[in-house]
């Protein structure tokens, strides 16, 4: 999932899954600290993913193989890992290189050490499989497992990777330490993930002191409908614990939800901030493309936010590249946008106001 | 004035862009007022390509038609539709329109944008309408009709476009006696008021008994064209439709079965007579007034009688039996 | 005597397009009253007759939401069908629509170009100062009339309407084959976009977009009217329309411009809308039992419209905050509704005896 709008593929896998199950641990006593996340447990000479693909029953098996270090991975959310932990240069290939966002990968995909496996939808395996790569790092929304398998049929091990089924914005980020156990890496992975945990658990607390609780609208209409977070979506947690009022922090969905304008319209139009316009990056053109959002509150008021403030030359959003993984920083930003008075001194990194 | 005339008409289709492939040339005929002609002649000789070309339907390969001496080249379709309306063997394809709403299609050459009509297009369908007999039609759907019924409607229809010259494919085509009986005095009818009609037909009795002339198109030959009486007479028309020696005899308009059996005199009154001599010959015997055996057909009965024998029959039926088997097993049957 | 038939049948006929206007006037209204967001039914008297309903929120979302939508699906439902009125005459074909000449083809073929290319054609759109709505409305418009401007070529030099229907046909396969292509090397979230584009969607106009539609819609409206007369010849086969003085080719490409405009517009501002213009010509026949298109024209302008209206109500599922694609509605609903009508007729060639 490199690419800007999480929308409807998400919204649908997700919001059909409801809450997602939660597969029993047998030997929970041996399971070393997993904090927030739910769909990945560390034990003593085993990774556990729970959920590999959305409403996968059966759980996957890993060992630990510090030995491999020549990687494949599927997606651009699990490159910070990477980055964070110091393995660039365990990469070798990547499909769609053009979305990645990071200076460090861009640099090597220059050079020609990271090979670019074509699109997204139809990676190349002969090419996969010619770069002999020790392991392959994949997410599977449930279209991919034809070609996952494919890959396993060949010998190289398939990791699949459920980060984009954790519901809680650490939970996410957590995900550091499934990597940073797989290579051996553990105590490293560790103390980067306590720093960011450390940094969101301190500035949620500054942001649950104030007293008002400004409104807030998210997303854009697709056709006749408005894609919204769900009441019980990561980004819903983030504007609640940023010190926001979402205006759907009521609604019991995890995934997505589907209005039509018109409730929007009533629910919203009057709300203090909209944060959230996919690829939308000035005001004109959310006009241009329909003339009714000139009638929200937090249009005319210049209350406009877009996570676009970081995009790759080749059109890459960092928000979905390295967002997730650093969710303290998200947080910030969100505080800043909500509360400036709390954060004056700060500097957005991944929103930005609509001009 | 000639309602049509057309001059070293070639017709015929084209091929590709260059090629044509001529299958009449040099046509010089002429329709005048009140005229009903056939077109007669083998299957693929010409005729429905003739029908199209002068209707502009198909291009006119050479030469030209005129219609009161005007080219057909320099006259508007709109125009041209004023000048000749076609019946065809082709039905509506679209079957759930009322005959009243077909026929005011009729109109279009001059009926309004929207299809209005005036007091003039709706008189001329009423006289249309009761020309021909269907007033109990009117709001019938097409798909409710006989053959026989559709037939008159499409002539009504051709008739509202107040054309002088009608052309008809095959209007007996499918009809039963009756009805054919009945579109060919309307034709005639029609005629009557000073209309050209020309008809396309395989049909002896439209093309010799309805039609004041025949064009006959043959295979690699000029269209020939004179009254039915005289081309039959000429030997014509047996050539152009391929009868010569096949069992027809043109002159009498009878198809002739094998006769080699024995010779029959037949005398009497003179219906009885034509029918008893048809049934003799389908049945192989020779029709020979100095024959042996000789059949009297009186308006009761008919008499036979052979050198030394005689019988009294009731029915062609039991004449063509005692004929047949023998003295014996009509006595028997007595 | 004949004078009498046709006055009968005016009379009865006017009375029939009357009340059937009365229909469609109720079911605007109807479609107007109810949305997501319920707004009682003083507050809706006072906006109709005063303009407004004294609450802002009310007024903004029954001048800017619903009056567009209700107008929008009225002018959808009115163009689709005659415009599948059009193609089944003309064509001969019962199976024909508005889209049977690869219109919408060549609408997704463009669109699909725009929104994967959207990053390139987004930037240069955003410099000329033009809204994005009106990228996928020129996408898809130009791809309608690249279709449009191959098939009037043909037009003019083919003979017979049966090889333009599989010339149609050829380019649907060929551009559909296309945006496979595109789709195959696009991110998931274009693809996204594109299939969200081809749901259909009414109520997306704002007053901008369509200021400019209802003017296109309603220049093809007129000309489908005025077309019905010629269409009428066409009814008894193409020799005979001929022979009525109807110039066959110059007919044939005003019917094709005509519903091009129709259906390359419907199709530019609200997606592919599919099903509607195939079915309700069909239904139409059936329920007023007439093939006469001085008549059938502007019943199935006013019943389209109507119908249209009733299923973006369904759509709406009143009383919830979520929505149903129309494309969805129509088939659902619609496609019961042609099945139960011709076994209760037994009656399958009612229309196209060959």
């Amino acid at each position: 999932m490199k690419g800007f709008l999480p929308l409807v593929i998400i919204v649908l896998l997700l919001g059909c899954n409801g809450p997602q199950k939660k597969t029993g641990h047998a030997n929970s006593q041996e399971k070393t600290g997993v904090e927030f996340a739910t769909k990945f447990e560390i034990h003593e000479s085993e990774l556990k993913v729970n959920e590999p693909w959305p409403g996968a029953v059966q759980s996957r098996i890993y060992e630990p193989a510090p030995d491999h270090t020549r990687i494949i991975v599927t997606s651009t959310t699990h490159l910070p890992y990477l980055e964070m932990l110091g393995l660039e240069d365990y990469l070798v290939g990547f499909p769609g290189t053009k979305y990645i966002s990071s200076p460090s990968f861009r640099k090597r995909v220059e050079n020609g050490q990271i090979t670019d496996l074509g699109p997204d939808g139809g990676m190349n395996l002969e090419l996969l499989i010619s770069l002999d790569p020790d392991a392959v790092f994949a997410f599977d929304m449930g279209s991919e497992s034809v070609g996952l398998d494919k890959i396993e049929e060949a010998g190289i091990p398939v990791i699949y990777n459920a980060d984009f089924l954790e519901s809680s914005a650490l939970g996410r980020a957590e995900w550091i330490r499934f990597f940073g156990a797989y290579f051996g890496l553990q105590t490293k992975a560790d103390s980067v993930f306590k720093k960011i945990s450390d940094r969101y658990k301190s500035l949620k607390e500054l942001a649950s002191d104030t007293e008002n609780r400004p409104t807030i609208l998210s997303g854009v209409v697709y056709g006749d409908i408005w894609y919204l977070p769900g009441g019980k979506n990561w980004a819903a947690e983030f504007y609640e614990d940023a010190g926001g009022n979402y205006l759907w922090a009521q609604n019991s969905t995890s995934g997505w939800i589907e209005l039509s304008f018109e409730s929007v319209y009533e629910k919203a139009g009057e709300a203090d901030f909209w944060i959230g316009t996919s690829t939308f990056n000035t005001k004109a053109e959310l006009k241009g493309q329909d003339a009714r959002y000139a009638d929200f509150d937090p249009f005319n008021n210049d209350q406009v936010y877009n996570y676009n403030k970081r995009i790759s030359p080749t059109g890459g959003y960092d928000f979905f590249e390295s967002g997730y993984a650093r969710p303290d920083i998200v947080l910030a930003d969100l505080i800043k946008i909500i509360h400036p008075e709390l954060m004056e001194d700060y500097e957005t990194y991944y929103f930005k106001k609509l001009p | 004035m000639k309602l049509l005339e057309t001059k070293s008409l070639s017709i015929g289709y084209r091929k590709g862009k260059n090629t044509t492939s001529i299958i009449q040339k040099d046509i010089n005929l002429s329709v005048e007022p009140g005229q009903i002609i056939s077109l007669m002649g083998q299957n693929g000789v010409g005729k429905t390509t003739f029908i199209k070309s002068i209707c502009g339907l198909l291009p006119v390969l050479d030469g030209q038609v005129f219609y009161h001496g005007q080219d057909l080249k320099r006259i508007r379709p709109k125009d041209l539709a004023r000048q000749i309306s076609i019946v065809l063997t082709e039905k509506p394809f679209n079957q759930t329109i009322t005959v009243l709403e077909l026929i005011a299609i009729g109109r279009h050459p001059y009926s309004g944008w929207l299809g209005t009509l005036g007091e003039k297009d709706k008189g001329v369908i009423d006289w249309a309408i009761s020309e021909t007999n269907i007033n109990y039609l009117a709001n019938k759907k097409l798909y409710e009709l006989s053959d026989g019924q559709m037939q008159k409607v499409m002539i009504a229809r051709a008739l509202v476009q107040e054309t002088d010259l009608i052309l008809l494919d095959e209007p007996a085509a499918h009809l039963d006696l009756y009805n054919k009986i009945e579109v060919m005095i309307l034709l005639r009818k029609i005629a009557k008021t000073g209309k050209g009609i020309i008809i396309s037909t395989h049909d002896m009795q439209v093309s010799t008994q309805l039609s004041d002339l025949l064009w006959l198109f043959n295979f690699n030959e000029p269209v020939t064209s004179g009254t039915p009486e005289d081309l039959i007479l000429n030997g014509s028309l047996e050539k152009t439709l391929y009868l010569h020696n096949h069992g027809y005899d043109m002159i009498h308009g009878i198809v002739v079965m094998d006769q080699h059996g024995p010779k029959v005199s037949v005398i009497g009154e003179e219906d009885r007579k034509f029918w008893t001599i048809q049934a003799l010959k389908r049945n192989g015997y020779q029709i020979d007034q100095t024959a042996e055996i000789t059949v009297e057909a009186s308006t009761t009965n008919w008499l036979l009688k052979t050198n030394n024998d005689s019988m009294v029959l009731e029915s062609i039926e039991e004449l063509v039996k005692a004929l047949k088997f023998g003295n014996q097993n009509i006595q028997k049957g007595l | 005597m004949i004078n009498q038939h046709l006055e009968a049948s005016k009379k009865r006929w006017s009375r029939i397009l009357l009340i059937l206007s009365g229909f469609l006037v109720v079911s605007f209204v109807i479609n107007m009253s109810f949305g997501s967001v319920y707004i009682p039914i003083p507050a809706l008297i006072d906006f109709v007759f005063s303009g407004s309903s004294g609450n802002r929120v009310s007024d903004m979302i029954l001048s800017n939401f619903r009056i567009p939508k209700a107008l929008t699906a009225a002018l959808v439902g009115s163009a689709l069908s005659v415009s599948g009125l059009q193609m089944q005459t003309l064509f001969r074909n019962p199976l024909a629509g508005p889209y049977v000449l690869g219109i919408s083809s060549g609408a997704s073929l463009g669109v699909a170009i725009a929104i994967f290319l959207g990053f390139y054609i987004g930037g240069f759109l955003e410099l000329s100062g033009i809204g994005r709505s009106w990228l996928l409305v020129a996408a898809s418009g130009l791809g309608s009339i690249m279709i449009l401007f191959v098939i009037s070529v043909a037009a003019t030099r083919v003979k017979d309407s049966v090889t333009l229907l599989i010339i149609g046909l050829m380019f649907g396969a060929a551009s559909g084959a296309f945006v496979s292509i595109l789709q195959f090397f696009s991110q998931a979230e274009n693809i996204q976009a594109y299939v969200i584009w081809s749901f259909g969607s009414l109520g997306s106009l704002s007053w901008t977009e369509l200021n400019v539609f209802i003017p296109l819609i309603i220049l093809g409206l007129i000309g489908s009217v005025l077309l019905s007369k010629s269409l009428n010849t066409l009814l008894l086969g193409e020799n005979y329309a001929v022979s009525l003085g109807l110039n066959l080719k110059r007919t044939r490409f005003f019917i094709i411009l005509n519903t091009a405009i129709l259906a390359g517009v419907v199709t530019a501002f609200c997606g592919p809308i599919a099903f509607f213009g195939l079915a309700l010509p069909h239904l139409t026949r059936m329920l007023f039992n007439t093939s006469n298109h001085l008549l059938l024209t502007p019943l199935v302008i006013i019943f389209g419209a109507t119908l249209m209206l009733v299923f973006d109500f369904v759509a709406q599922l009143p009383g919830t905050e979520a929505t149903l694609p129309i494309n969805a509605v129509t088939a659902l609903f619609g496609a019961p509704f042609v099945i139960y009508i011709l076994l209760k007729r037994r009656n399958l060639n009612y229309s196209y005896q060959s």
